[in-house]
């Protein structure tokens, strides 16, 4: 039987990581639970994150909004700052999942989760936000762009947690998100992307498609809506590595991750135009 | 408002909201006290033989009390370890050899759960492996076999005829033979042809699998969640060599099932192991275990549908494999009562089908809420729909003119009778505005319509009985064993008993099942209680009146017929005696009860063994039909339902209410089936069996609109001429919403789900075919 | 679920061979192989004992070698290998079959097929994971042969993290699309390892599978 560790400081935290066997930060646990009960999670030790102070705080900056590692999935959803301050984010949030798991996962294991498929990531990525991952070393920032290295890795090291996701202010322009699923409308998805558009510049971040969230940006200056679409479809095709599984294979993932980006840069240029 | 209590009333189930807010409490929310929980070691190999089990690592772990083998429980019990309800196949741990991957091979007892669990994984297993049979392929291929020879179980007489085959992984055959269809096929005018696939799904009922069994003074008692305590309870006996009157199987109410909770699931295992340790026991299943107690069968159907040059249908030819799994169980029944209606509802001169169960290397596949119609519905109803756009007919007209009506003979040689498709394929029809102008589309997004019809036996020949003790304060007690799991019976039981009794159907109480109290009733399933059972509830009712109708002549001091029962009491011309005044004058005593019983059976005539046919393959009828309008977005390939009507004839609906819910209910299962729910295996492993990745329709998967209609055409012999309808709604709804997209997109799909990949490679492939 | 993939080395088809036969290249090559020990003419056994993520395993294997031939330019071997995961209650099952074929003057290429049978708890969430994994193997068995080989070290692409096939000595195909992949049986590509040859040196393959199998287990340990 795993040991539940529940310190009250970052620190006591941190300092567990580094010296108990085999631990595991715990988050939500909605990622956690599940493997528990499917008995093939054999963590030693848990650190449950939930009895410190501070982190599941919302804190504007200049420009940017700090986020706590336990802030739910379903406040960055409704918090009324994060929707003004990051729009995009605020909706990449709200279609996780359903509100049972918004309201029990982390902001924090949300992205540490490191599943290709998440929908958070997409919009982080797009935001360029930055990861704070501390450790008994001290607090490293990690730029989400560099964040998820490979298939469930991320760049967080063994003993570090995330403790921080800084996101800068959504600048002028146009976001979206679109997600789809392949079986079930609440399945998990199968294609998602976040679109943004900021000036002349196109930044993609695409879920499900490959072994890691992957982001890419193209120069968007002088398109129309067609020409956006071709040059987002141009922009991702290097990006696209699906694996295929129940939901699907390689071509229909493919297919779909184009027809998700097509709608999704559709509906941000029909966003421009009516602004 | 008595009346909404009654026959035809709507009155709310007695329970919905302690089943909504959780104080209806199931078997598995029991405490148990000191009990050995139950885990199961469960093998990793699909087909082999095997060598050791070594147990003793489990057995030294803190808190384990016992673990038991199937090598164990043999010595202990020899063949009546392997126990099933067409062939005594299935033992409780394997025996000798292992049949799927999954299958349990020995039981963990010890003082709790986890630690059962845990030592679960201590166990190991020495294997020696046989050549697989993954698929019908294989198995049809028959180089390598599931079980060694045939042992049909006692249950169902005609199979004996099958002991001691060997060498086939083929375990019945039904074959339907009326006229020479191929013949007909090939004189006739316009033939097509399809090969139909459904997967093998599951249940996945809210409520998981428990069962807790303990010896009390020589008798083995059980409480468990099982829609079939009499079987249970037969087969409990059975496998323990004792009386029936020591065993006691009692149920809770059931948290749904669908056909999940029937015959042989944890309580064989119970009840060796409560037996053999004297310990009492308690299993549940994990929502992964549950995954492979047991399926619904995947299908495949190869068949024909032929018209002649008039658009007559001359031939029906079919050729059905259903994939039953390691394990018969009821797969034969299926075989049979699916086999004879793949023809469909249809007016056709000759009908030629061969059906058969066939053994896999797989979770064992039984009964599941349409009891392997819905998968031969998706032959028929895919095909004629192909005939009509072949011949440039309007397919609901077209199926209109050749659906059976009142008193037609099927091709299987039973008479159609209170089973109006007609009205039920009009009502959809006209609720989906099939006659209105349809806006298709022309963009990305295009928009189709589609319609199908279902028709399905009920279970026949059964046995219902029901006892009804007449309280002295006017309320009274029922004794059936019927087991209500969420489908509201229950509930419409007392609105019978309260319609004849002229009485108030919340002054009733219907008593769960529990073999020591409750009298015999063959199995909740097939959609047979309302009928069955529901006769014997008004024949019981019934008697009971007389007793009170004759208490009051007697009262009276006149003759019975000139007393009648009303809400107010017995009344003789200006006189009112109120009941309880009544029977308390009777008995002189508060609180007594007066006690009756009554029975009701059906009959049939088993099918010829060269033709298939019968004259009364079934008490009666179900029909049912499905219409649907959806769009498919031509880009993703997802389909979007906009308005989904199913029709139901129920003969006459006891609770209105409680019918459109079963009718709703069945659709949004069959949803799933159509669009993307399957149990997906390779070689031997179920790959989705979490919740994670097997998919169930949600709210966002529900149609914009969703209709009920409740269509009445009363039968003969019916309670009040009600039929059940539990698998009505369920039955066509896939090529509903595949005739739909066909509609909508011009292509034929024949392998469920329809998942938006399918849809997209298939129109790829037909724009390749067309450029 | 089936895999395939091939992949070249910067040397000649006899030396490839030569290095497969040498259990102590191979033992260096494969990712986490600590024992490899043969029991017979046809069988072997062996260990593999692996980190990932700080989480130690080890893995039994055997590996039966089914069929060999030598004598054509493209040799290939073919081999069912089996593992077994205890504590995890899981088997694995491949049927497996390694080619090995010249490509111009001083390259090979591998290729392997395998059809395996993940059965058990693993086998309920492995799909992905497998599929990705065997990747990640093949790049780190390429880059160590084609090191063994003669490769400059320094020329060759990370295997770790974001390993992308780059245009250095060791290509890496992706694994061969699978563009009818049926979603109900899944049939795609894949791959087996080999080796091509009657003695010692088909362990290779063996070992190569089931360190695959190895890391499949540890990172399922591991929770993700
Ligand atoms: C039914 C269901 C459907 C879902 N659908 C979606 C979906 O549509 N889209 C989507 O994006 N996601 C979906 N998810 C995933 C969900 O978003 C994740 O389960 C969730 O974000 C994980 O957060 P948690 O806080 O519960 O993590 P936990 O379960 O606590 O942890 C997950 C992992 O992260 C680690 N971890 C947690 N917190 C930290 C930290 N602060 N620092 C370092 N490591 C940490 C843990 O050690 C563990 O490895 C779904 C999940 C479920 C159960």
């Amino acid at each position: 039987m795993p040991t539940l560790h529940r310190p009250d400081t970052l620190d006591e935290a941190v300092e567990l990581l580094s010296t108990v066997d085999n631990p595991m930060v715990y988050g939500g646990g909605t990622a956690i639970q599940i493997l528990i009960k499917q008995g093939i999670l054999f963590a030693d030790n848990f650190v449950d994150l939930a009895g410190i102070p501070g982190l599941r705080e919302i804190t504007p900056g200049a420009g940017v909004l700090t986020v706590g590692p336990m802030v739910s999935v379903r406040r960055m959803e409704t918090d009324q700052r994060v929707r003004a301050h990051a729009p995009l984010a605020a909706e990449a949030y709200h279609q996780v999942a359903n509100p049972r798991v918004r309201n029990t996962a982390s902001a924090g294991g949300n992205i540490a989760h490191g599943d290709y498929r998440l929908d958070p990531p997409t919009a982080l990525l797009v935001l360029d936000a930055t990861v704070l991952a501390s450790s008994v070393r001290g607090t490293r920032e990690i730029p989400v762009r560099e964040f998820f290295v490979d298939f469930q890795e991320t760049a967080i090291e063994h003993d570090e947690l995330v403790s921080g996701i800084r996101i800068p202010a959504q600048p002028p322009g146009a976001g979206r998100f679109v997600k789809n699923s392949s079986l079930g409308e609440n399945d998990w998805p199968c294609a998602s992307a976040s679109v943004l558009v900021t000036g002349s510049t196109m930044h993609i971040g695409l879920g499900a498609v490959a072994p890691t969230p992957r982001y890419v940006a193209c120069d968007a200056t002088g398109l129309d809506d067609q020409g956006a679409v071709d040059a987002a479809l141009a922009a991702i095709e290097p990006e696209l590595d699906p694996i295929p599984d129940v939901r699907g294979g390689v071509a229909y993932k493919r297919r779909l991750a184009r027809a998700t980006v097509e709608d999704a840069v559709r509906a941000a240029w029909k966003d421009l135009q009516h602004a | 408002m008595l009346e909404q209590g009654w026959v035809g009333g709507r009155r709310a189930r007695f329970d919905t909201a302690g089943r909504v807010r959780g104080l209806v409490s199931h078997v598995g929310d029991q405490p148990v006290g000191a009990a050995a929980h139950v885990a199961v070691h469960r093998s990793t190999q699909p087909h082999a033989l095997i060598g050791a089990v070594h147990t003793e690592d489990a057995l030294a772990m803190p808190g384990v009390y016992a673990v038991l083998t199937g090598a164990d429980l043999y010595k202990q019990f020899g063949d009546r370890l392997l126990t099933g309800p067409a062939f005594a196949d299935q033992p409780a741990l394997a025996h000798e050899k292992v049949r799927y991957v999954g299958e349990p091979v020995a039981a963990v007892l010890a003082a709790d759960l986890a630690t059962a669990r845990a030592a679960t994984d201590a166990v190991w297993v020495d294997y020696d492996e046989l050549p697989p049979v993954y698929d019908l392929a294989d198995a049809l291929e028959g180089s390598a076999f599931v079980h060694d020879e045939l042992k049909p179980s006692s249950v169902f007489g005609d199979l004996r005829h099958l002991r001691g085959v060997r060498d086939t992984n083929v375990n019945y055959t039904y074959t339907l033979r009326h006229g020479d269809a191929q013949a007909a096929r090939e004189a006739g005018a316009h033939t097509v042809t399809g090969e139909f696939w459904a997967p093998p799904t599951h249940h996945v009922p809210i409520e998981l699998p428990c069962t807790i069994a303990w010896v009390d003074a020589g008798r083995l008692e059980m409480l468990t969640t099982t829609q079939t305590p009499s079987y249970v309870r037969q087969t409990i006996a059975d496998l323990l060599d004792l009386p029936l009157s020591r065993v006691r199987v009692t149920t809770r109410p059931l948290g749904g099932s669908f056909g999940a909770k029937m015959y042989d699931r944890l309580e064989p295992l119970a009840a060796a192991l409560a037996w053999t340790t004297g310990r009492k026991v308690r299993l549940v299943a994990s929502r992964e275990e549950a995954f492979l107690l047991t399926t619904r069968h995947g299908a495949a159907v190869t068949s024909s549908l032929t018209a002649d040059a008039e658009g007559n249908l001359v031939s029906s030819i079919a050729d059905v494999r259903y994939d039953t799994g390691a394990y018969a169980d009821v797969g034969p029944r299926i075989t049979a009562k699916s086999g004879m209606v793949t023809p469909g509802p249809y007016r056709i001169d000759t009908a030629h089908v061969r059906s058969r169960c066939v053994y896999t290397n797989k979770p064992s596949a039984g009964p599941f809420r349409g009891f392997g119609v819905p998968q031969v519905t998706w032959s028929h109803e895919s095909l004629i729909d192909e005939l009509a756009h072949r011949l440039g007919e309007d397919p609901y007209a077209f199926r209109r003119r050749h659906l059976l009506r009142e008193g037609d003979e099927a091709p299987m040689g039973t008479r159609m009778h209170s089973a109006d498709f007609v009205t039920c394929l009009d009502s959809v029809a006209n609720a989906i505005g099939w006659f209105e102008p349809l806006e298709r589309g022309s963009g990305r997004i295009r928009r189709g319509r589609g319609v199908a019809v279902g028709v399905k036996a009920v279970l026949t020949p059964t046995i219902a009985n029901a006892v009804l003790q007449f309280n002295q304060d006017a309320s009274a007690t029922l004794l059936i064993s019927t087991v209500d799991m969420g489908q509201g019976s229950d509930t419409i039981m007392a609105q019978i008993a309260a319609d004849v009794l002229a009485m108030n159907s919340e002054r009733i109480h219907v008593v769960r099942a529990d073999t020591d109290a409750t009298p015999y009733d063959t199995i909740t399933a097939g959609s047979r209680s309302t009928y069955h059972t529901g006769n014997a509830v008004r024949r019981v009712a019934q008697a009971m009146r007389d007793k009170l109708i004759a208490l009051g002549a007697q009262h009276f001091e006149v003759a019975e017929a000139d007393v009648e029962l009303t809400p107010e009491g017995l009344r003789s011309g200006e006189r009112t005696v109120p009941v309880a005044e009544l029977v308390h004058g009777h008995f002189g005593a508060r609180g007594a009860t007066l006690t009756a019983e009554a029975n009701f059976t059906t009959s049939w005539a088993p099918y010829d063994k060269e033709t298939g046919r019968s004259e009364k393959v079934t008490e009666h009828w179900f029909a049912g039909a499905i219409g649907v309008q959806l769009t498919v977005d031509t880009a993703t390939g997802r389909v979007h339902l906009e308005h989904l009507a199913v029709a139901g004839d129920v003969g006459r609906a006891i609770n209105p209410a409680l019918v459109e819910q079963q009718l709703t209910g069945a659709a949004i299962m069959g949803i799933g089936h159509a669009l993307f729910d399957q149990l997906v295996l390779d070689q031997g492993q179920l790959v989705n069996g979490t919740l994670l990745d097997y998919q169930l329709p949600s709210i966002r998967d529900l149609p914009d609109k969703l209709t009920p209609i409740v269509v009445e055409s009363p039968h003969d012999d019916g309670p009040f001429g009600a039929k059940g309808v539990g698998e009505t709604g369920i039955l066509g709804i896939a090529p509903a919403i595949a005739n739909a997209v066909r509609d909508a997109v011009g292509v034929r799909l024949t392998t469920l789900p329809l998942t938006p990949e399918s849809i997209v490679t298939a129109l790829e492939n037909k724009q390749e075919e067309e450029s | 679920m089936k895999l395939a993939s091939e992949f070249s080395v910067p040397a000649a088809p006899d030396k490839v061979f030569a290095l497969f036969f040498d259990p102590d290249t191979m033992r260096g090559c494969i990712p986490g192989c600590e024992q490899l020990e043969r029991v017979d003419e046809k069988n072997y056994r062996g260990k593999l004992v692996n980190e990932i993520a700080h989480v130690r395993f080890s893995a039994g294997f055997s590996a039966a070698i089914q069929t060999i031939s030598e004598d054509t330019e493209t040799k290939e071997v073919t081999a069912v290998l089996k593992g077994e995961d205890r504590r995890l209650g899981s088997s694995i099952k491949i049927d497996a079959r390694l080619a090995v074929r010249p490509e111009g003057s001083d390259s090979a290429v591998i290729g392997y097929e395998m059809d395996m049978a993940l059965w058990g708890k693993l086998g309920r969430l492995g799909e992905p994971i497998i599929r990705r994994r065997s990747r990640e193997i093949e790049l780190e068995f390429a880059r160590a042969l084609a090191i063994a080989c003669g490769a400059p070290e320094d020329k060759l692409p990370e295997t770790k993290k974001k390993a992308r096939p780059a245009s250095t000595p060791v290509t890496l195909p992706a694994p061969t699309p699978d563009a009818t992949t049926d979603s109900a049986a899944p049939t795609s590509t894949g791959g087996a390892v080999a080796v091509a040859d009657p003695t010692g040196r088909r362990l290779a393959a063996a070992a190569v599978l089931t360190s695959l199998v190895a890391l499949l287990v540890a990172l399922l340990r591991r929770g993700r």
